[in-house]
Formats: structure tokens, sequence, C-alpha cells
């Protein structure tokens, strides 16, 4: 991304600026956690890199193709079968009548053919971890945990080398949010994907991603890894944003024992092996 | 003190050909002025529970009796002004055309006086932080702003009982850690009664009470302690979550639970 900027313009309301002159390069196959206070711009961002959201200044480059303010029609039709989109509840999307041609729909609708269409289905149900019996199910009979991969599976059938993710465990419960968390994960391990994900949840942060994006008004603040963003505390501070449950917990028993730990500790585990070492526990 | 909740045997089920029942024979009473979480799986009851309670589903079998009211189809319209619900994806909740008439319009529905009417919408959007964004499109919040002025709307309505149903998934840590202080000021100082359907342990850590839901049913009902040392499925909190870590690779520590706060004078000893 070079110099994007963006606004909404609804009716005579034009927004001002949601997204300020944006230079970011996300590596192929990096796995990025986009972070920021509410309304920082973090959905605005993942709307960009398809297309949802064009840019009124600058230019955005997925792989070979580039979307700017204008003329577009090619480049987004190739971007939007490059770039799978997971939404917030992704599952109020769901309306086939069963989940089959829930799935099916995105790969039909770029052309692929009724059969093949129908074994992606197959593939993308059983990598999702969702027994193939519930195929012919209708996805409103299913739990919040199956709809919410009925709805990444229909993003896995178009087969993306990208996956952009807003929050996708909110709602779900912590069982069920790991699970989509590790899913995730190994889908991006092993269909050597490019992950973008939106959480304000720094725990998961440390858990999965590699790099992470700090947002604030409409700007990338800072990228870079994570250990080097979150030593940082002074910058953390003034981004409004939250440490990682242990490593806060950390400062806190540096501050009051007035020992110093090793090294920033992202797990409870690290946290615990960190405290024997040094002979507080 | 005095109960403001009473839940007696209640079953429901979705589909009456089936046996499956979403609830079965729930029971318990929360005092005014408490705090009461409600846990347990997606799948477990919680949604159908929250829904018996705000009256939009009607009991098939037992009672529920809010505020000495027994919900009916016809009292649920009183009912409904003593309590506020917030639910969790709030995209579905907006009906003003900006923030601040989304705030007033269940004031608008108690032909309440413009001053106050005003007065109120003003100190609910303080409340959660979102007074500037009052001449907003709810709209073009995001999720979390979105949230929160769902949250105003049901606090302007000044009610007996806040039903939070996942109300502060889409929230930030840090603003689902102001709320939960500014709606704990409120059970102070209003006396406010707070139910809270949630999977977030440390909204259930701060609860005076936790019931536990599992397949429609009341598996277990105490203190948050009781409940984090019993239940060994749940995630615990942070504190006890170190105190079990530290104990596997052989510290001295205690053997029961411990919250944040007894780890740390622990470690500091």
């Amino acid at each position: 991304m070079e110099g994007v900027s963006a606004d909404y313009v609804i009716g005579p309301i034009r927004n001002s600026l949601v997204l300020q002159s944006i230079d970011l390069q996300i590596e192929s196959g990096s796995y990025s956690a986009i972070v920021g206070h509410t309304g920082a711009g973090k959905s605005s961002l993942l709307k960009t890199i398809n297309g949802l959201l064009l840019p009124t200044a600058g230019k955005i480059e997925v792989g070979q193709d580039i979307i700017k303010q204008k003329n577009n029609k090619q480049a987004l039709k190739n971007i939007r079968k490059k770039v799978g989109m997971v939404f917030q509840f992704p599952e109020a999307q769901l309306f086939a009548e069963t989940v089959e041609k829930d799935i099916c729909f995105g790969p039909l609708n770029f052309g692929v053919p009724l059969k093949q269409a129908q074994q992606i289905a197959k593939e993308v149900m059983q990598l999702v971890g969702l027994p193939l019996h519930l195929l012919n199910k209708s996805p409103h009979s299913l739990s919040g945990g199956q709809k919410r991969r009925v709805a990444i599976a229909g993003i896995l059938a178009m087969e993306p080398e990208i996956l952009v993710l807003d929050e996708p465990g909110a709602g779900l419960d912590p069982k069920g949010k790991n699970e989509i968390m590790r899913l995730i994960k190994s889908l991006h391990q092993e269909r050597n994907l490019t992950t973008i994900l939106v959480t304000h949840d720094m725990d998961d942060v440390v858990h999965y991603a590699d790099k992470i994006i700090v947002m604030e008004n409409g700007r990338i603040v800072r990228n870079g890894d994570l250990r080097s963003v979150f030593s940082d505390r002074l910058a953390i501070k003034k981004w409004h944003l939250d440490l990682p449950e242990a490593y806060q917990f950390q400062l806190e028993i540096e501050e009051r024992t007035g020992m110093e730990l090793p090294q920033i500790c992202f797990t409870v585990d690290e946290l615990a092996d960190a405290l024997m070492e040094v002979g507080l526990a | 003190m005095a109960p403001i909740i009473e839940v007696n045997n209640l079953t429901y089920r979705y589909d009456l050909r089936t046996e499956t029942k979403a609830l079965l024979s729930v029971s318990f009473t929360v005092h005014r002025g408490e705090w009461f979480a409600i846990i347990g799986n997606n799948g477990s009851g919680k949604s159908t529970l929250a829904q018996l309670l705000t009256g939009l589903l009607e009991p098939q079998q037992g009672s529920i009796f809010i505020a000495d009211m027994e919900m009916t189809e016809k009292s649920k319209w009183e009912i409904r002004n003593r309590i506020g619900v917030v639910f969790q994806n709030p995209d579905n909740q907006f009906i003003g055309s900006t923030v601040q008439d989304d705030v007033a319009f269940g004031l608008e529905n108690l032909n309440m006086d413009y001053k106050e009417m005003k007065k109120r919408v003003y100190e609910a959007l303080k409340m959660v932080g979102m007074f500037e964004y009052r001449l907003y499109d709810p709209s073009h919040l995001s999720g979390g702003q979105k949230q929160r002025v769902a949250i105003a709307g049901a606090l302007a309505m000044k009610p007996d009982v806040l039903i939070l149903d996942e109300a502060f998934v889409m929230l930030d840590p840090r603003s689902r850690r102001e709320l939960l202080e500014t709606i704990h000021e409120l059970k102070v100082s209003a006396d406010l009664t707070v139910v809270s359907i949630t999977h977030d342990m440390t909204e259930v850590e701060a609860a005076d009470r936790v019931v536990v839901l599992d397949n429609g049913q009341v598996t277990n009902i105490g203190k948050p302690r009781e409940i984090f040392t019993q239940e060994k499925e749940l995630t615990p909190p942070l504190g006890e979550k170190l105190r079990r870590a530290l104990a596997k690779r052989g510290a001295n520590v205690p053997q029961s639970y411990m919250s944040r706060e007894e780890v740390m004078c622990w470690l500091w000893k």
C-alpha cells in the first residue's frame, strides 16, 4: 500500500479521513495482526485490501493487481478471488438452504463447474473440521461455532492466497474461539496463506501472529515484530493498547517485588518459567 | 437482600415434537443489587434463558418473576420498562438515525418530557464515553462504538436490572474494563442488578455469584472462587492459571484457588 487514504460518503455526509496516507507492506506468507483502539480504522483498512472501500488517494497492490481510485474492474475481480474476507459475525451472511449450496456459491460465481465446486465443498468441510453429513443441513440449524466454520469454509472454497479476518473469534465460547484460532493458524501453515487478522485481543496476537500492525486515528503508527513492539511500553500506553495478560501481570509483579524477570513473557507458561528461574516461586 | 429475579423450574424447548430441551427445570434467584453471571458453552441454553428473561420467549413450564411481577404476555411490557438489555451484535438493535436519537428511543416510548429525556441521553452517552459521537449515524460507527451506544440506550432507561448478553465481545479490553467499572459504580450507587451472560472470565471474576449452565440445566451455582475451583473445564482467571502453572513446575504454592492479588502477595512474601 502506498499513500492510501479513504473515507466513507453516504448521502451528503463525508466522514473525515477514515484512513490517512497509509504506507504498508505485508509479506507473502506472513501472519500479521492489526490492532488499535475501536474506531482506529482497522476494519476499513481490511476493506481496502479487497476493494470494498476504494482509496480516495494512493494505491493498493495485491500481487500483480493494483487498486486505484478508478478503473479497477479487472483488478478487483482478480483481487477478490485472491483475497478471502471473513467479516465480523460472518455467519450472518449464510443464506443458502443447505451448507453445500452456501459453500459452493463462491466458486460457482467465479466460474467453477458444479461438480468441481461440490468436490471443493467436501474438501473445505474437512479442512474446517466439520462432518460431511452437515452438507445437506440448513446452515441456520447449526450451532454458533459450526456456522462460523461454514462461513470460513465458504471463503476457503474460493482458494484464496490471502486470508483476511475481522475478529473471527468474537462471540464464541472460549473453547470454540480457541478451536477457530488454531484452525486458522494451521490453515495458514498448511496452505501457505498470507493471513491478516484484526483483533483487540493481545493474547491472540502473541499466540498466533508473527507481526503486529498498530493503527491509530486512521494511520499506521507501528509495524514490526511482537517483542520489539510490546517492549516499547510508552508507545503502547500512548496508543491505548493493552498488553497480553501474562505480560501485564509480569510488569505488576516486577513493580511489586522490585525484581526484573529475564525476558518479556507473553504466556502464563513463560511467566511461570521465568518466576521459577529467578527464584520468586 | 430482597430477590429481584426469581426463576422457578423453567423449561423450554424449541421444537415440541422432539424431546430436546433448550432449558430443563432451571431455577435460581438474583438479589437486588447483585452482579450475577450466567456461563456455559455455546448451546448450553444461555441465550434461550436471556430471551425468556426479557420476554422475547414465553415460558412453557415454570415461571419468571422480575420485581415481583410474573413474566406473562400481558406483564412483559411493564417488566421491560424495568430492565435494560444489551445483546451481542449491536447491528441488530439500531433504530435511530443519529446516536442520540437511538439512545432516546426507549425514553420516547415512555412519553418522557423533552428536557429530562435530553439530560438522560447525555448522561448515558457520557457514561459510555460516546458523548462526542452523539450526532453520528450509528451505522458509521465501529463495532465497539456501536456496542457502547447500545449500552447507553439501556442505561438511559435507568433500569432496575441490566441484562448483558455477551454485550462486551466487540470491545477492546480497555473499553471493556472501563465499562465494567462504570456499571459496577451504578450497581453500588443506584442498586442496579446486573445479569451478565458471558464467556469472559474476567467478567465472571467480577460477579458476586455465578451460575453454570450445561445442556440446558443448572449444574453449579456459587461464588466465582468456588466455581473456578470446582469446574475443572473452565479456563480460570489469570491468577489461578499462574498458580496452577507454578504448581505443575513443583513450586510450593497453596493448593487452592488464588485470585490475582493473592498470587501477587504470595510471590512477594
